[in-house]
Parts: structure tokens; sequence; C-alpha cells
């Protein structure tokens, strides 16, 4: 990069703390409204998800306007938590997290910024229009097509600001994080505009939508997730990734193998079997990839456990990257046919995805978002207590939401398989299971609400000042 | 051949170009030769280690 100034990688001490310091006041505006909007999604989209739950116990209940039945607002509700809490709060991540990574303030924050009004307004009329009874039938998919060409737009005016400012790089080096942001950055609008093309039905459909389905998790969602567990597991520890080499050794097994997952889906179904068979060969091979990263997060933690007793952002995101090991493991499991012939059409599946959105990434952003804040209103988090509360109803609600489904979803499916029993039989056992679905997701929904309300605070710099972030002491947290 | 196989097969094809592309690009920018100094730009002046969240 004939650009690059001489030092590279190790700039003087007084340039560096200039350059982290514009790439810091570059990003403020553009960062604070994807992540403004992410937390206002998280509790939209969370009290849908409750709703709909309850609608199991609940059956009668909200039946009277269209708009309230459980087809569209369990579908509102994985809109808003997919795309406007995780997704936006992800790229808010990655606009914040690039500049200081490749010492270059954010390229046109102004493009950023209009972004995040397009993507807020994409999802405004995308998720009116689901209410309405409009959408394109597609799970994933559902925003009609003539509505998504806004995010098209508002992504490529991210991917321009982001990209901008990568070529603009002061470093000889692209860290870790950063070749996920760049990879996510690529992969999701080529993804998300083959998969609404208005070309596709039948059985071709269902598979470019399972295709997209899965991928939009594992090409959008976990490397931009990753990313964020790359750049602050180090920060906050003072110490680098134990292995370098192995982050990239799991970056590029990601890159090479996982777009063909996402068939696995479709098992059973009327596709050719070396399709099939081809994708769950792509999802075993995650193991790759997951331990890579995995045994690295666990060497660099190693002898540095006590930490998270006084860093909300080490205890989210460590807690949230043990999950990904577990969810991604048990996704490569879920692919095998023997497996999967029982949860198919099960809970089981719904306690998985809440495993991934819930458990790996939103986990990974809390924790983010408690060290991002405060550097970007000076402000600190006022309360340790809620903090504290935060963390424990969202690790229990999803511990309790992803058991109960699982447990239930293989009995369910069990129960299915089994010729000599009435059908119904499956629906009735799922009762009990349907409850505690229930109840772990209004733990989840608290911790959100608490996590909302915290967040008001901060950014309206409410509370007492504090000189020390939250937890700093050693033993703080009980 | 189902048009389905002929979709996605040549669009992650098409996908697997790109990241074979950026990975010899990479490898030839000396991405990989000496990658460990890359782990610590994480790290700033301001910055010290000496605690968790203490500095920008």
């Amino acid at each position: 990069m004939s650009a690059a100034p001489a030092y590279l990688d190790s700039p003087p001490p007084d340039v560096a703390v200039a350059e982290r310091v514009a790439a810091d006041q570059s990003t403020r505006r553009p960062a604070l409204l994807f992540f403004h909007s992410a937390v206002a999604w998280l509790v939209i989209g969370s009290v849908l998800g409750l709703v709909a739950s309850l609608k199991f116990q609940f059956p009668d209940w909200l039946t009277g306007e269209a708009a309230l039945t459980f087809g569209r607002i369990r579908t509102v509700h994985l809109n808003a938590v997919a795309y406007g809490w995780a997704g936006m709060s992800l790229v808010g991540l990655a606009v914040w997290m690039v500049p200081r990574l490749v010492r270059a303030p954010l390229y046109r924050p102004g493009l950023a910024v209009a972004a995040a009004w397009g993507w807020n307004l994409w999802l405004v009329l995308g998720l009116g229009a689901v209410l309405a009874g409009w959408n394109d039938g597609l799970e994933w998919l559902e925003i009609p097509y003539p509505i998504d060409a806004i995010v098209v737009v508002a992504g490529g005016l991210m991917a321009i600001s982001v990209l901008g400012t990568v070529a603009r790089r002061k470093t000889k080096h692209f860290y870790v994080s950063v070749w996920y942001v760049l990879a996510a950055m690529v992969w999701f609008p080529i993804i998300f505009a083959t998969a609404n093309l208005p070309v596709f039905g039948g059985v071709e459909q269902a598979a470019v939508n399972w295709w997209y389905g899965h991928n939009a998790l594992g090409l959008f969602i976990t490397p931009l997730a990753l990313a964020g567990a790359y750049y602050f597991i180090p920060k906050v520890l003072g110490r680098p990734i134990q292995s370098y080499s192995l982050s990239l050794v799991g970056f590029w097994a990601l890159a090479f193998f996982y777009s063909l997952n996402g068939i696995h889906h479709l098992i059973g179904g009327p596709l050719p079997a070396w399709l099939i068979t081809t994708s769950i060969t792509a999802s075993v091979m995650m193991v790759i990839p997951v331990a890579a990263t995995a045994v690295n997060f666990h060497t660099t933690m190693v002898g540095r456990f006590s930490a998270l007793r006084y860093s909300p952002t080490l205890r989210f995101v460590v807690a949230g990257s043990m999950i990904y090991t577990a969810v991604s493991l048990q996704g490569s499991v879920e692919a095998l046919r023997g497996f999967n012939r029982i949860v198919h059409f099960t809970h089981y599946t719904v306690g998985h995805a809440h495993l991934g959105v819930y458990g790996f990434a939103s986990l990974i952003l809390f924790g983010c978002l408690y060290f991002i804040i405060p550097r970007l209103v000076d402000w600190e988090w006022p309360s340790d207590r809620l903090i504290r509360w935060h963390f424990w109803l969202a690790l229990g609600g999803v511990a309790i939401y992803v058991v109960a489904l699982c447990t239930g979803g293989w009995l369910q499916g069990e129960a299915m398989l089994d010729a000599g029993r009435p059908f119904m039989d499956s629906v009735s056992l799922t009762r009990p299971y349907l409850i505690a679905r229930s109840v772990g997701g209004t733990l989840m929904l608290a911790a959100n609400v608490i996590f909302a309300w915290h967040y008001w605070l901060v950014v309206r710099r409410r509370g007492t000042e504090r000189m020390e972030p939250a937890w700093s002491a050693p033993g703080a947290l009980a | 051949m189902n048009p389905a196989a002929v979709y996605i097969i040549a669009i992650c094809a098409a996908g697997l170009g790109v990241a074979g592309a950026a990975f010899v690009w990479a490898a030839l920018k000396g991405e990989f030769s000496d990658a460990g100094e890359a782990a610590f730009l994480v790290f700033d002046e301001d910055d010290p280690p000496a605690g968790p969240e203490q500095g920008a």
C-alpha cells in the first residue's frame, strides 16, 4: 500500500492516540444511531416474541385482528430481532470497530448515517406490510421484495463507508476482526440479493430460501459477532489472542466452507440427494473453524477467568463465545440425517435458533455495548446491579428456553415418528415445555427491558457520575 | 439436474472464487508471514492493559 505512512503498525505514541481519537470522533454519530435503533428493535421484537409464545397457552388471545394473529406476530418478532436488533447493532459495532483497527477515520460518516435511517425505514415499511398481510411467504425473507430495495441501497451506502475506510488504512495488516467484517460486508449483499430475486419457484425456491436463511446467520451474524469477540476478549484482558494464526485458520475455514450450508434444512425433501449430502458435509466441516475459535478463546482466557468477576464486557462476551461453540456443534449434529429425522418439524429447531441468535450473538453484543457506549457518550453505566440482573436474567432465560424446547422437541419428534400413536399425542405432550418456553421468554424480555432502561439512563447521562467503569473493583460481582 | 442445484452451486462457486482471490491476495500481501504483529492492533497507546475496561 503505497499511501501508508512509514510507521505502519507501530506509530509513535502521540500519533496513535491522535488516530484513535479521530477514529472515535468519526464514528460517534452513525454508531450511536445504529445502537439506539437496535435497542428499540430489541424491545419491540422481544415483546412480540413473548406474545407469540403466550399464544401457545392462550390460543384465543388476540385473535380478533388479523395483524395480531400468531403467523404475523411471530414473523414480525423474527425480523425485528434478527434484522433490527442483531443486524443494526452488529453493523454499528463494525462502524465503531473498523476505524480503530485500521487507524483511519470512518470514510464519509454521512453515508453510514443515511444507511442507518434507510435500514430503519426498510424495517418500518416491511414489518408494517407483514402486519397488514403482505409478505413474500418465505421464512427470513418475509418482507416484500420491492421494499427490500431500500435495505439494498442502505447496505450499499454502509459498504462504501466501511470499505472506503479500510482502503484508507494506516496499518500494514488486517486484524482478524477486520477480516470478518469485510467478509460479512461482501457475503450478505450477495446472499440477500440472490435470495430475493423473483425468479425462483417450487422446490428451487425452498432450496434458495433455506440456503439464505442459514447463511444469514452464518455469513452475516456469526462473522460480525465473532469480530466483536476477537476484539474485546484481548482488549479487556490486556493480552493478545493466544494464537493469531489459529484465528486466521478459523476465519478462512468459515470463508471457504460455510456457504454450502443450509440445504440440510430440507432433508427428506424432493431435492437431489447429493445436494443435501454436500450441505450436511459442509455443516460437519464447520467443526474446524468452531474448534479453532473455541480453543483460541479458551487458551486466551486461561489464568484470567477471575476477570469475569469484574468486567461486564468480558462476562457477556465470554458467555456468548462459549455458547457459540455449543450451538455450532449442536448445529453440526442436527444436520446429520439420523438426528434430523427426529427433530425436523419440531420445537427443537426453535430452541437451536434462539441459542444462536440470543445465547451467542446477543450476549456478545451486550458485552460489546457495555464497553462501547460509555466511550461514545462519555458517561459510565450508572448501576452495577442492573448489569448483574441483565446478565443472569438473559442467561437464565435462554437456558430455560433452549433446554425446554430441545427436550420437548425431541419427544415431539419421537411421537410423530411412532405410527402407533395418534398425532395429537405429539402436540399435547409439548404443553409443559411450551409453558417453560414462555417462562424463559419472560426472563429474556425482562433482561432486555432492564438493558434498554439502563441504556436510556447512560445515553441521557443520568445517575451519579462515576469515575470508575462499572464493576471495575475485583469481587464487585456477588 | 435440478435447477435449484444449478443456482446454488453457481452462486457458491462464485463465492468460492471471491474467497480464493481474497486468500491469494492476502498471502501475496504478507498477511500470513508475520501475522503475530497484527494481534497487537487491538491495543492503543493510551489503553493500558492494567485492568479491565480501563483506558479508551
